[in-house]
């Protein structure tokens, strides 16, 4: 029941973006500052993840998980100052570490899909509140070059986060792009993943190395840069 | 009015202003926390694996790799037939100098130096750590030492550890630390008599039939003098054997030490004997009654010349009673000294044979008295073979017969077989490994088996069932079925450093080859039933059992 419960909070995120993407852009009302509310967007940032998870502890002598930040997405409906969004996010990088001496290196790609509600202060200001499940491919690798296990991990989770948006540009009413620059603090929420490496080409039945098991959970920190138009 | 708005637009701006520098304060806190808070990872994965350098033990069950870089041992078994590799580790010290097995291979001992500076009350103590094997394998015990330690000695009835070689800032060389390892008694530490020597190696005897009772000793070998310790008493005054000064020239140091519990119940008869370095003299100490108050027995000093250096030399039962043998390789015989008399009675031999070893109970039809003695050597001067040297009478002679079996190799080293069934056998090693035979008491005949590399070395299984032969840098070993001698290769696919026969949980054999890689990898296989074919491999063993 929990498990379902999960599960349908998991797509709950999705399915609202994508239903609210879907919708015609007349069935939208009008947002407080009109266009400025209504626009395509993408972003390009960084992003940096604290994960206390012991998974990454053969990875990184330390805790932290720099990565770049895409999202792509469209404002979907707006009332006064509120704005509600669908975004979808594209995280990726790694570490790269020794564990007891041995070379080792980790990397992430993740993907989320998922709602945004947007309250604009001004034309050029607005705070923003996300809720987007993800799913992260972790692949890991262990050994010199001529010798090196591999595996691979995939946790399923949702990124919470809060943050705010400042635009470079000067609000015109004929101007219908914006350059902002984005943050946002949030955590990160993944499911444990079994993280075994194995050497396809090392001794015939040579079983699998478990590592510690691997959570992307954890308090993180997006900056990026926005470019909105409509 | 417009006043009025503007200044109400103007307060609004300052607000979102303000608004945008309190969030913007807010973010960059939680960036100085996120980077503030970014821990370490646990220091297991930044302590070194050296698998190349790793020590390792057989026990019963379990094979004991030390992982010094993680502070712990790493316990291997295997479980069942499915070969699967059970991994456990036990916390040791740091800095380990000795690892050694009991001598029924239920315990391991793992004495450690602990922290190189201890200057925090945190800082590990040097310590000696048992772990009981098992099916889940567990530290026993563990002794906190004041200070480092460097040689541990087992008994090998198992009843005790010695400990000596202080190794600390302030040594006390002469210091024994006697850790009886059955009981929950304490360590014992005790100074033995120095005269400017030091210990140089420890013998614990059977028990002995002495005046106030049975018990047993511990030897103290020094350069000049040898120390015995009663083990009933081990805190009390140690008797002390001072071996004579030759002029100048040094004392005489021990060489090897043997003890005989004399005839049954006579408890003034049981004596050390002292081969000596160098020299034809050999010591014989008879423990008779006490002559001071407070010492449970006294020791009486007497000296044979065996005629030349002897090499070997071991209490043995004649026709005539008992005697003190002795090989002399130099003059190709060997010497039976009379106990009462000191008389030497010489016995020529085909070779001259540095080596020997009483076989009486390994024999499965002994004689009725006397003992039997099998003898071998090996070096330049030896031509290769093995003799059976029957200690009873015959007239004219003081043995009953000397039979020399021709084997065309030196032997360095005999192995006894445990066990009963196949106790009447003897791996004999030869001096280039690239040979060896298995040595039937009984029928006094040998079977040659070759390997196929040199400098190779051989093993027998704890339970005596079967031999392991194993080429330094091969990726292959073999093993021998004692009851048909029938051999069989294993292959593996890494070169292997060490191979280990352990009894499984469901009653059955595993034989664990142990490769040289940087983080350690196995291959397991039946123990019974050998085949390249069906093993299971497990890679980066240093990583198992992770934090």
């Amino acid at each position: 029941m929990i498990l379902r419960s999960r599960s349908l909070a998991l797509f709950a995120g999705p399915i609202t973006a994508l239903a609210a993407l879907s919708l015609a852009p007349d069935a939208r009302a009008e947002g407080l500052y009109g266009a400025a509310q209504e626009q395509y967007f993408g972003s390009l940032g960084v992003r940096s993840t604290l994960l206390r998870s012991p998974g990454l502890d053969p990875f990184a002598s330390d805790d932290l998980l720099v990565q770049g930040s895409l999202s792509l997405g469209r404002s979907i409906f707006s009332s006064g100052p509120w704005t509600l969004a669908g975004a979808g996010s594209f995280a990726w990088g790694g570490r790269s570490d020794s564990a007891r001496g041995t070379p080792s290196r980790l990397f992430a790609y993740g993907l989320g899909l998922g709602p945004e509600v947007r309250w604009y202060a001004a034309p050029r200001f607005y705070a923003f509140a996300r809720l987007i499940p993800t799913v992260t491919f972790v692949t890991a690798h262990l050994g010199e070059d001529d010798a090196t296990s591999s595996g691979m991990a995939v946790p399923f989770g949702a990124d919470a986060s809060l943050g705010a948006a400042f635009g470079f540009l000067p609000h015109r009413d004929d101007r219908h792009f914006q350059l902002w620059l984005n943050a946002s603090l949030g955590y990160a929420l993944t499911t444990d993943a079994e993280l075994t490496l194995s050497d396809p080409s090392g001794p015939h039945r040579a079983a699998a190395l478990a590592l510690p098991d691997l959570a992307m959970s954890g308090l993180f920190l997006n900056v990026s840069l926005t470019f909105s138009g409509g | 009015m417009n006043k009025s708005l503007s200044r109400t637009k103007a307060a609004r701006r300052v607000t979102r202003a303000r608004r945008t520098r309190n969030l913007g304060a807010l973010g960059l806190s939680a960036v100085l926390a996120a980077v503030t808070a970014c821990g370490s990872r646990d220091a297991f994965w930044d302590e070194p694996a050296d698998g190349y350098a790793t020590a390792s033990l057989e026990l019963a069950k379990s094979v004991v790799v030390l992982d010094e870089g993680a502070h712990r041992a790493l316990l291997l078994s295997v479980p069942d037939a499915s070969l699967g590799l059970q991994t456990h580790a036990l916390p040791v010290g740091s800095n380990v100098t000795a690892l050694a097995a009991s001598p029924d291979r239920k315990r391991a001992y793992v004495l450690a130096r602990g922290a190189s500076e201890r200057l925090e009350t945190t800082d590990e103590r040097p310590s000696l750590t048992v772990i009981a094997d098992g099916p889940v394998p567990s530290v026993e015990r563990t002794y906190s030492l004041t200070d480092p330690v460097a040689n541990l000695v087992v008994d090998p009835r198992g009843e005790w550890v010695a400990l000596y070689g202080a190794d600390g800032v302030v040594d006390n060389p002469n210091e024994l630390i006697l850790v009886p390892v059955t009981t929950d008694g304490p360590p014992v530490t005790k100074t033995v008599r120095s005269y400017g020597a030091r210990p140089r190696r420890l013998t614990f005897t059977d028990p002995l039939d002495l005046p106030g009772g049975t018990r047993r000793l511990l030897v103290v070998e020094t350069d000049s003098h040898l120390g015995v310790v009663d083990l009933a008493n081990p805190s009390g005054p140690e008797l002390t054997l001072r071996l004579p000064d030759d002029g100048g020239t040094g004392s005489w140091r021990p060489e090897e030490v043997v003890a005989s519990a004399g005839e049954p119940n006579d408890p003034n008869d049981a004596r050390l004997a002292v081969r000596l370095q160098g020299r034809s003299d050999i010591l014989v100490a008879t423990l008779g009654p006490a002559t001071e108050a407070g010492r449970g027995f006294s020791l009486s000093l007497s000296i044979a010349d065996a005629g030349g250096v002897p090499t070997s030399l071991d209490f043995v039962s004649t026709d005539g009673g008992p005697r003190l043998a002795a090989l002399v390789p130099s003059r190709s015989d060997a010497v039976l000294i009379d106990l009462s008399t000191s008389v030497v009675q010489r016995v020529a031999l085909p070779r001259p044979f540095t080596a020997m070893a009483r076989v009486t109970a390994d024999l499965s039809k002994g004689p009725d008295a006397a003992d039997v003695a099998l003898l071998w050597g090996a070096g330049a001067s030896h031509d290769g073979a093995v003799a059976f040297w029957a200690l009873g009478r015959t007239t004219g002679k003081p043995y009953r017969s000397v039979e020399s079996l021709g084997l065309g190799a030196g032997v360095s080293g005999v192995r006894s077989i445990p066990g009963s069934t196949y106790g009447h056998l003897k791996l004999l090693e030869t001096e280039a490994g690239e040979s060896f035979y298995v040595l039937d008491l009984d029928t006094q005949t040998s079977s040659p088996l070759l390997t196929n590399s040199y400098g190779s070395v051989v093993k027998v299984s704890s339970d005596g069932e079967r031999v392991w032969a194993l080429g330094q840098g091969q990726s292959s070993f073999g093993m021998l079925a004692l009851d048909t001698l029938h051999p069989t290769s294993i292959a593996t696919e890494l070169p292997i450093r060490e191979v280990f026969d352990i009894a499984r949980s469901d009653g059955g054999r595993a034989v664990i080859a142990l490769h040289a890689t940087g983080t350690l990898a196995t291959t397991v296989f039946d123990g019974l039933t050998p085949d390249s074919a069906v093993s299971t491999h497990q890679s980066n063993l240093l990583f198992r059992e992770h934090p």
